[in-house]
């Protein structure tokens, strides 16, 4: 089946978001950090009446290093009803693509995109899981 | 409501093939439709889709019947005009709330038309002029409070969460009942009133029951979509499902509701009714306010950057000037010191219009400051004026809470009159909605639990007629409760043992006094009545109040009766927070319960004994330098924090569900400058620093603790000797160690010599006086932790803030008490 992806690259890697699945993309402007948050967690961004979590995908995956302040985009999505904002150091652009067929239990699975390989975010895995592990192990020996 | 037109399109395209194809067709569309990526989650239909997948679902069930082709085709056309609405809704409505709100914020001209503003204030009568409108917003209504519905009803299929899930219902159902009866849709108003109904059952419902729920939720999908054109239709359906809930209501309904029926049936007040069709467009105008108070912020922040481009363009144009005045002094021959002089009037032409652009672009400045300075207080007009037209007097519940107090009474064969204050207060409808279960229920408490027949209350001396005052009142942004009655008290040492007994609370386990109350499942009755002996209506309290991020302290005295003091935000959106610093963190705390601000930024407080919680200490840091008094009545305490910034106005925004595990923090507040702040939930920070301190102190041993007193001296400075000894004994007498001097100067001398953990001086003594020893205290590094108390006969403001200025952190007036004294010392060395 094909379908539309928003490409764009967080920290040195490429992830994707079906389009259907973006509900805005918000320019971060201002980042309220919270204490002892998981390092995934760049920040709460505030949405209009709410406030939404900025979840880098790749640090979520388990990269290293860097960053926060070179984020300027995040796409706001909706998954398991929880809003979460995924952040995004650089978008690339869109394109449309064949979606894989296997199931799978990861946050992504990989489509290819002219020839490169990107990761499709499955929202539901990325933002179960960034909500589940929200908080790191700082927070409960502080308290 | 975000709508993928794209998506419905698509779905209209292969709902068009049906028409022109065999039935055996209709299920390969229908597996092709929810293939159609963003439109199912697994197999929930996502809310935007649900009433054309509504529609599409009817055409395939007809087409598998073998129905007529133009039948079908009429099916067809229903979902392009639905889609054709959808469309035509969102259009209007984004054009429409646009239209009012920039008409507000930039009128044709202010400075004629002063009076239009007002004039102008939008009220919800301004939206439903139309009746059109009013359907369109209605429809939308449904679909967001049937796809909340549908979650729900999955919900009841967890044994942890199906109560919130049934309290979450009937609010929703109880809002749709509303909706439909202000746009006079008999029908759905009815329908969602039976629902409403059949939701009260005390046991977990069966899949049969859920699958009747989700059949209720598509029915209200389906009579929206077919409008009152087709009358017939829409009773066939609403009263198959009627006569469905009618069936399947539990024998065991909580009483509450049918007290309510039987209150509006006997002409009582009308009960609370929830947010209608026609506040959507509040809302949505005040998640306008909401975006333009930050996009205020973000536009204060871009002329700030550009104030730092122009200066460094003003030291640009400085430093080209330098370097041709140095070229200058380096020319030699006439040829080139033309070519210089040539060079130095062309340049200084540019450098002349550069100083004028520059002139110009801070002309521009002045200008957007003045715009945003306008802007600024037309949003906070308009944030006023919407803030003030959701509000509703309190006084609008009296009537159904004197009515339940009859009822109850005469059901429960007590006697017992409700005396009802402040009913002008006025509250945010969500506030109003949210607080009537959880009054209603400490009423219901007071009645079935607390109060004795009148017999009994006779030969205890107390009047037959029991009382119940309920009284509200405002303090500053924070909204005040107070329920009391004279009944039996709640014997919270009985209460304990019995939680202990039912298994709901750990031998040994504790949760301070009163508090037992709110324990979960715990109930004093032995049979289960209508409205009591589930345990789980103080549940219902607590919930309620959270919601409104509320607090509750509850006061009793056995045999004399209960007291329960609520406070809660008078604005769910909108207050006036005390901002402090934690660390790197920003955290706004209610000003209302932030105690002793007025005196300075160090707190003067008194000797009263109050646990002291370091929110610096919980972020990693210190104990931090400023300490205030917070909280509210039993729950006050002192927090410490890095550095206090002041009151400031701000804009509350809840955390979502993906935080619904984060404790101590309530949500987020938008400051003015475009700041955000934490928001401490100070009634969740107090129980977690209280319950974790009683953990730490059991671990200790009593002996240990006695020592570790005794290896900690406390130094005592007073030039009079009489002080000195009552000071030394008194403190001697609970196994405190201490050291004693005359003076400032001896005092030092003793702090040279050994490691003391306090300091208690008098001020006024000779050589060196008390402000001078304290500075001396506070000027060395290994001593300026140490905790320092003051005793003085008297002292007039300007004193004590200069003892305060000095490190006093307690002052203690003579005379004072060997309690006021072990209370302050205990204070400052817990």
């Amino acid at each position: 089946m094909q379908t539309e992806i928003l490409i764009f690259k967080d920290g040195p890697l490429s992830f994707a978001i079906a389009l259907s699945e973006i509900k805005e993309i918000i320019n971060l402007r201002r980042l309220l950090q919270l204490p002892f948050s998981a390092r995934f967690v760049l920040g709460l961004a505030k949405l209009r009446s709410t406030v939404v979590p900025v979840v880098s995908p790749y640090l979520l995956q388990g990269g290293r290093g860097r960053y926060a302040s070179s984020v300027d985009y995040a796409c706001i999505v909706e998954a398991v009803k929880m809003e979460a904002a995924i952040a995004c150091e650089k978008i690339i652009g869109v394109q449309t693509v064949q979606m894989p067929k296997r199931v799978t239990t990861e946050i992504a699975s990989q489509v290819e995109v002219e020839g490169k390989r990107v990761r499709l975010l499955n929202l539901r895995h990325t933002v179960t899981l960034a909500s589940d592990s929200l908080m790191d192990e700082r927070f409960s020996v502080s308290l | 409501m975000k709508v993928d037109f794209q998506g419905i399109r698509k779905i209209i395209r292969l709902t068009q093939r049906l028409a022109e194809n065999e039935a055996a067709e209709a299920s390969q569309i229908k597996e092709s439709l929810l293939k159609i990526p963003g439109l199912c989650v697994g197999s929930t239909p996502q809310a935007d889709y649900v009433p054309i997948l509504s529609v599409v679902g009817s055409l395939l069930t007809d087409s598998a019947r073998g129905m007529d082709r133009e039948k079908i085709l009429h099916g067809v056309h229903t979902l392009q005009t639905m889609v054709n609405n959808l469309e035509s809704d969102a259009a209007h409505l984004n054009e429409k709330v646009q239209q009012e709100f920039f008409k507000h914020w930039f009128p044709p001209d202010l400075a004629t038309h002063e009076g239009q503003l007002q004039d102008d204030t939008l009220s919800p009568a301004d939206f439903l002029s139309d009746d059109d409108d009013i359907d369109k917003f209605f429809a939308t209504e449904v679909q967001e409070i049937t796809d909340k519905m549908r979650f729900y009803v999955q919900e009841l299929g967890s044994p942890k969460r199906w109560r919130t899930a049934v309290s979450e219902l009937r609010g929703l159902a109880h809002t749709l009942k509303g909706s439909a009866a202000i746009i006079g849709d008999k029908v759905i108003s009815s329908v969602a009133h039976s629902f409403e109904e059949a939701l009260h059952f005390n046991k977990q419902p069966s899949p049969s029951a859920m699958t009747l729920f989700a059949e209720t939720c598509s029915t209200f999908l389906w009579l929206v979509s077919h409008g009152e054109s087709e009358p017939e239709k829409r009773k066939n359906k609403s009263d198959a499902i009627l006569k469905a809930l009618r069936e399947f209501q539990e024998p065991q309904q909580i009483s509450q509701k049918s007290i309510m029926q039987r209150t509006k049936s006997t002409g009582g007040v009308e009960a609370p009714q929830r947010v209608s069709s026609g506040q959507i467009v509040f809302e949505r105008l005040s998640l306008l306010l909401d975006d333009a108070d930050a996009s205020k912020a973000l536009l204060m922040e871009d002329i700030s950057q550009l104030r730092s481009i122009g200066k460094n363009i003003a030291r640009g144009i400085q430093a080209l000037e330098d370097l041709l005045n140095e070229f200058k002094a380096l020319a030699v021959g006439n040829d080139v010191a033309t070519e210089i002089s040539n060079l130095d009037a062309r340049t200084a032409e540019v450098l002349s219009d550069l100083d004028e652009y520059f002139r110009l672009l801070d002309q521009r400045f002045e200008g957007c400051q003045d715009s945003m300075d306008k802007i600024q207080e037309v949003s906070t007009g308009l944030w006023r004026e919407i803030v003030h037209s959701r509000r509703i007097p309190i006084g609008r519940m009296f009537g159904i809470l004197q009515k339940t107090v009859t009822e109850l009474s005469t059901e429960q064969g007590v006697e017992a009159k409700l005396s009802l204050s402040g009913g002008d207060i006025q509250v945010e409808k969500k506030v109003f909605e949210t607080l009537f279960d959880p009054l209603l229920q400490l009423i219901r408490n007071a009645i079935s639990h607390a109060m004795e027949p009148a017999t009994e209350r006779c030969a205890q001396g107390k009047p037959a007629v029991g009382r119940i005052d309920v009284g509200f009142s405002s303090d500053g942004d924070d909204f005040i409760i107070q329920v009391a009655d004279d009944g039996r008290g709640l014997h919270s040492k009985k209460l304990t043992a019995l939680a202990r007994r039912q298994g709901l609370l750990d031998k040994g386990g504790s949760v301070g006094d009163e508090n037992v109350i709110f324990i979960s499942g715990l109930t004093s009755r032995e049979d289960i009545s209508e409205v009591a002996g589930r345990g789980i209506g103080m549940d219902v309290v607590a919930t309620g109040l959270k919601k409104l991020n509320g607090m509750i302290q509850v006061k009793s005295r056995d045999g004399e009766g209960a007291q329960f003091h609520i406070r809660i935000p008078a604005s769910p959106f909108y207050t006036t927070a005390y901002v402090v610093r934690a660390g790197s963190f920003l955290f706004s705390l209610p000003a209302a319960l932030v105690h002793g601000r007025h005196q300075s930024d160090q707190l003067f407080f008194c000797a009263d004994d109050y646990p002291r919680i370091s929110l610096s200490r919980v972020l990693g840091g210190g104990p931090g330098e400023r300490t205030l008094l917070v909280g509210a009545v039993e729950k006050r305490f002192y927090l410490e924090v890095d550095e206090v910034i002041g009151e400031q106005p701000a804009v509350l925004s809840r955390l979502g569900r993906f935080f619904k595990g984060l404790p101590l923090v309530w949500g987020a507040t938008l400051m003015h400058e475009g700041e955000m702040a934490f928001v401490l939930n100070l009634r969740d920070f107090f129980d977690t620093a209280t319950k974790l301190g009683r953990r730490q102190s059991k671990k200790r041993q009593p002996g240990r603790r006695k020592q570790a007193y005794q290896r900690a001296p406390i130094l005592v400075v007073d030039d009079s000797i009489t002080v000195r000894q009552y000071v030394e004994r008194s403190l001697r007498k609970h196994g405190y160690e201490v050291d004693v001097a005359s003076g400032g100067d001896e005092a030092l001398e003793f702090l040279a010599r050994q490691q003391y953990t306090l300091v208690i001086t008098d001020l006024e003594m000779p050589g060196m006086d008390g402000y001078a020893l304290m500075r001396k205290i506070q000027q060395l590094e290994a001593w300026r932790r140490l905790p320092l108390i003051v005793i003085t006969t008297r002292m007039d403001a300007a004193q004590k803030q200069q003892a305060l200025d000095s490190g006093a952190e307690l002052l203690l007036t003579k005379p004072f008490s060997e309690k006021q004294l072990l209370r302050s010392v205990r204070t400052l060395l817990s």
